[in-house]
């Protein structure tokens, strides 16, 4: 993947130290992360796309909740 | 996106005794499930007639045969995931012929504790070749295509930043090799009803280096 593209993005102070304390917590450098939260959401918005649900669970009661998802 | 040659290795072809060129691409290309369509499942479906004609459990005589990823539909797998970001595919060639293939998800989360929650390169589907394996050919051609593709997804790991930390859920006929030789972690049986390992940093730099 060497055909990169610059892009300047604007994030408020909030926004900026989640992306922060991720990108630490990761070991990853904030592009990293980014291309890492696009991928997820490309993934969640394809499924939802193809009429799946996409869904978290809880791992002791086993409670299901749906992912929304802006589209 | 088109194939593109990621690198050209050097292999040990045991039927001719001598080091052969296999290159590496990225993504599997037409060609490559091509391959695995007219000349790959021709072989598996072959050893699973003999099996079915012998009777008794199939499943577990695949196992024993080493072609439990015989069902394995690489064509449509390579279409679902086209413009997807969280997948990437390798195959590699020689002599004009796929000789293997694999598809991992840069989209996991570790579960080994010193890595627990750093993110990772997951290899959802690896297989070499049916004329590379000792259990389907009495002198198997290729020695090490599994080892180029762990490579391969060891690299991609370190390029998207992951230090080099991979994860896979093993077939059972593979599971001593990703622990004995690969050095990967052992963390068990989980809900998919399969053994899950993962390579550290460490275990990835030492992969890369034996």
């Amino acid at each position: 993947m060497t055909d990169k593209r610059t892009m300047t993005l604007n994030l408020n102070a909030n926004e900026m130290a989640v992306v922060e304390k991720l990108a630490d917590e990761k070991g990853l450098s904030k592009t990293a992360l980014v291309r890492q939260a696009l991928r997820l959401y490309q993934s969640i918005s394809d499924r939802i796309e193809r009429g799946e649900k996409v869904f978290v669970e809880d791992p002791v009661t086993k409670d299901k909740a749906e992912l929304m998802v802006l589209s | 996106m088109s194939s593109r040659l990621i690198g050209t290795y050097q292999l040990v072809d045991r039927q001719q005794g001598k080091l052969f060129d296999l290159s590496l691409w990225q993504p599997i290309a037409d060609r490559h499930s091509q391959d695995f369509e007219q000349h790959w499942r021709p072989i598996f479906d072959t050893h699973l007639e003999q099996i079915n004609a012998l009777g008794g459990d199939g499943s577990a005589a695949a196992a024993l045969s080493n072609i439990q990823d015989a069902h394995w539909e690489w064509a449509q797998k390579a279409h679902l995931i086209k413009g997807r970001l969280d997948w990437q595919s390798f195959a590699v060639e020689a002599d004009g012929m796929t000789q293997g293939l694999m598809f991992v998800k840069t989209q996991g989360f570790a579960r080994e504790p010193s890595q627990h929650g750093k993110p990772l390169a997951v290899i959802e589907l690896i297989a070499t070749a049916p004329w590379n394996r000792p259990t389907l050919v009495s002198v198997p051609r290729f020695k090490g295509v599994g080892r180029l593709l762990l490579a391969a997804a060891i690299s991609l790991s370190v390029h998207e930043e992951f230090e080099g930390r991979i994860g896979l859920h093993a077939l059972p006929q593979a599971e001593d090799w990703y622990r004995e030789v690969c050095g990967m972690t052992d963390l068990g049986v989980d809900e998919t009803r399969m053994r899950y390992f993962e390579m550290t940093e460490a275990q990835a730099r030492a992969f890369l280096e034996s």
